[in-house]
């Protein structure tokens, strides 16, 4: 599997309760974001990265049956804790997407506008989760662990060129423009990048949020995939 | 001794009596100033060499390392005593002596072919550190070497870089380097006249994503502010002027302002063009507009009487486009909320 990743976690002032977890077995990324309006929600977003990284689901029954256990054992474990949560699983030529809550997913790939080079193109929005996002306000409709939970979003996305995967909390994403994001992306060209390369994007973001008053915990993650 | 020997000598030594002391300080300073360049200037290159292979070369382009720090050490005792004598006569005067002449004779920045660049960070800390070698006095047999070696090093160099930073955070790029410092400016400007004039416990903020001749650009500003073309002293003084430079665009041509925790903004009466909102219709002079969370955006140039629109977001340098974007620093922002909804 081709693939490298750097994240940037808690970044600046954040009050820690973010966690992302890579399993090198299967190929999987978790990022959650601990309600940190509610004490302990650290300690709920550490077990649903430890426990959605471990998941070696195939079928999204699997998987949606998997985010039912572990809402009940966060519940059981840490009661009136909460967390969003937001998972990858890489597989040869596809990638399944599963998430809960207002942790953003965005999947960006890169369009060869030349046959003869490679590095003639750019980079666009291939795919992005949908937020689970209360109307009018800035808190999630759901939540993990919660009596809100209802049930994950799981989504399939085919790779047919190399794509670059961001996974952010609210404290980043709500303080960055998408725009701002693809732009840091766009940096990459066709190359592969490094892990030095993905850590600058992702600090660099962090910072933007930073810039922008964010108070919120600032975290992401950035992961290069290529099927080829 | 011969007379010539002491006609020579003569000379000499009258020569040496009528020189001045400050040519000789002036000179030795020069040359220190060239062989500090020399020395940094080769450390620095070694050190971003170190660096760039581990980055793409566009990632480079756009980002600059730091440099925090520069130890300078002396070759051997002679030079370190110059040096430290050259830097301890000058501090008496001004105290902060040594930092600034680093400063002023450094270069500011430096860069590999790569297109990696190390930058001298505003809080650098200069020191000279006189090694175990810079207390050392050089033996004769060393003292020969050296000669015959012909161009001796005076001083080596300990740069510390800091970590690899964005040229500019805000992604937005404009076209030109000249707009860039430019808006740079703008927010500077903005922030400058927001934190004299208004109270400290306004706290909404706007993000204006400008395109207009001078390209993209972003701003971050306090309420309230005014859109428009640069209007000379023909403008409202209560509102914060933000500039935007294309042909279609009024002096005054939008007001964005705060009442109660909603933002509101409208083109005044004055103004003989307005805006289109896209699908949401054309703005009218004195009709409030809320502006939410989820934001604004419009191009200007519309006629008043125009009853079609004739506005081309695809042209900036004739119709301007201004994305606007609610920044609240309310404590719901500060925290993710868990949400009351029973199953």
């Amino acid at each position: 599997m081709n693939y490298s990743f750097a994240s940037s976690i808690n970044f600046g002032n954040s009050k820690g309760y973010d966690c992302f977890i890579h399993n090198s077995l299967n190929h999987s990324f978790c990022l959650s974001d601990g309600a940190n309006s509610v004490a302990f929600s650290n300690l709920a977003s550490k077990l649903t990265c430890n426990e959605l990284s471990e998941m070696d689901c195939l079928s999204i029954d699997e998987v949606e049956y998997s985010y039912a256990k572990l809402d009940k054992l966060l519940i059981e474990k840490h009661p009136g804790t909460a967390c969003t949560s937001a998972h990858i699983k890489l597989f040869d030529k596809k990638l399944l997407a599963s998430y809960c809550g207002d942790t953003l997913i965005e999947i960006f790939n890169f369009r060869s506008k030349s046959f003869f080079s490679s590095r003639a193109g750019k980079w666009s929005m291939l795919w992005q989760n949908h937020l689970d996002e209360l109307d009018g306000q800035s808190g999630p409709s759901q939540l993990l662990g919660c009596n809100a939970f209802i049930k994950a979003h799981i989504e399939t996305i085919e790779a047919k060129c190399p794509l670059l995967i961001l996974m952010s909390t609210d404290g980043l994403h709500r303080y960055s423009l998408p725009s701002e994001r693809l732009f840091h992306i766009s940096q990459i060209m066709n190359d592969k990048p490094s892990e030095n390369d993905l850590l600058f994007i992702c600090e660099t973001l962090c910072h933007t949020a930073l810039a922008a008053g964010s108070a919120d915990d600032i975290s992401i993650a950035s992961i290069w995939y290529s099927p080829f | 001794m011969s007379i010539f020997n002491k006609l020579m000598q003569f000379f000499s030594s009258d020569n040496s009596v009528k020189q001045d002391n400050y040519p000789i300080t002036d000179s030795f300073a020069d040359n220190l100033i060239l062989e500090f360049r020399s020395t940094v200037n080769d450390a620095v290159l070694y050190e971003l060499d170190k660096y760039q292979d581990k980055y793409l070369s566009s990632i480079l382009r756009q980002s600059h390392f730091p440099i925090i720090a520069i130890s300078i050490i002396p070759a051997d005792h002679e030079i370190a005593k110059s040096v430290d004598e050259f830097f301890r006569i000058h501090s008496e005067i001004d105290k902060d002596f040594e930092k600034n002449f680093f400063i002023k004779h450094l270069q500011s920045e430096y860069r590999t072919t790569n297109g990696a660049k190390a930058i001298i960070s505003q809080n650098i800390s200069f020191n000279i550190q006189p090694s175990q070698l810079g207390t050392d006095t050089l033996t004769g047999d060393e003292s020969y070497q050296i000669n015959l070696r012909g161009n001796r090093k005076k001083f080596t160099a300990i740069i510390e870089l800091g970590k690899i930073t964005a040229d500019q955070f805000s992604s937005i790029k404009t076209q030109t380097s000249n707009t860039e410092n430019k808006s740079i400016k703008f927010a500077a400007e903005l922030k400058k006249n927001n934190d004299e004039t208004l109270p400290s416990n306004s706290k909404t903020q706007i993000s204006l994503q400008i395109s207009d001749r001078d390209g993209s650009r972003e701003l971050t500003a306090s309420l309230p502010i005014i859109l428009g073309r640069e209007s000379g002293g023909e403008r409202l003084t209560e509102a914060h002027k933000i500039v935007i430079n294309s042909t279609y665009i009024s002096r005054n041509q939008f007001l964005i302002f705060e009442i109660n925790e909603t933002v509101y903004g409208f083109v005044p009466q004055e103004a003989k063009l307005t805006g289109v909102l896209g699908r949401r219709g054309t703005l009218r002079p004195l009709n409030l507009v809320i502006i939410d969370k989820n934001g604004l955006q419009m191009t200007f140039g519309q006629p008043l009487d125009s009853t079609v629109n004739i506005v081309n977001s695809d042209n900036p340098e004739l119709y301007p486009s201004v994305s606007i974007k609610l920044f609240s620093t309310s404590v719901h922002d500060s925290m993710t909320l868990v949400p009351n909804v029973r199953k």
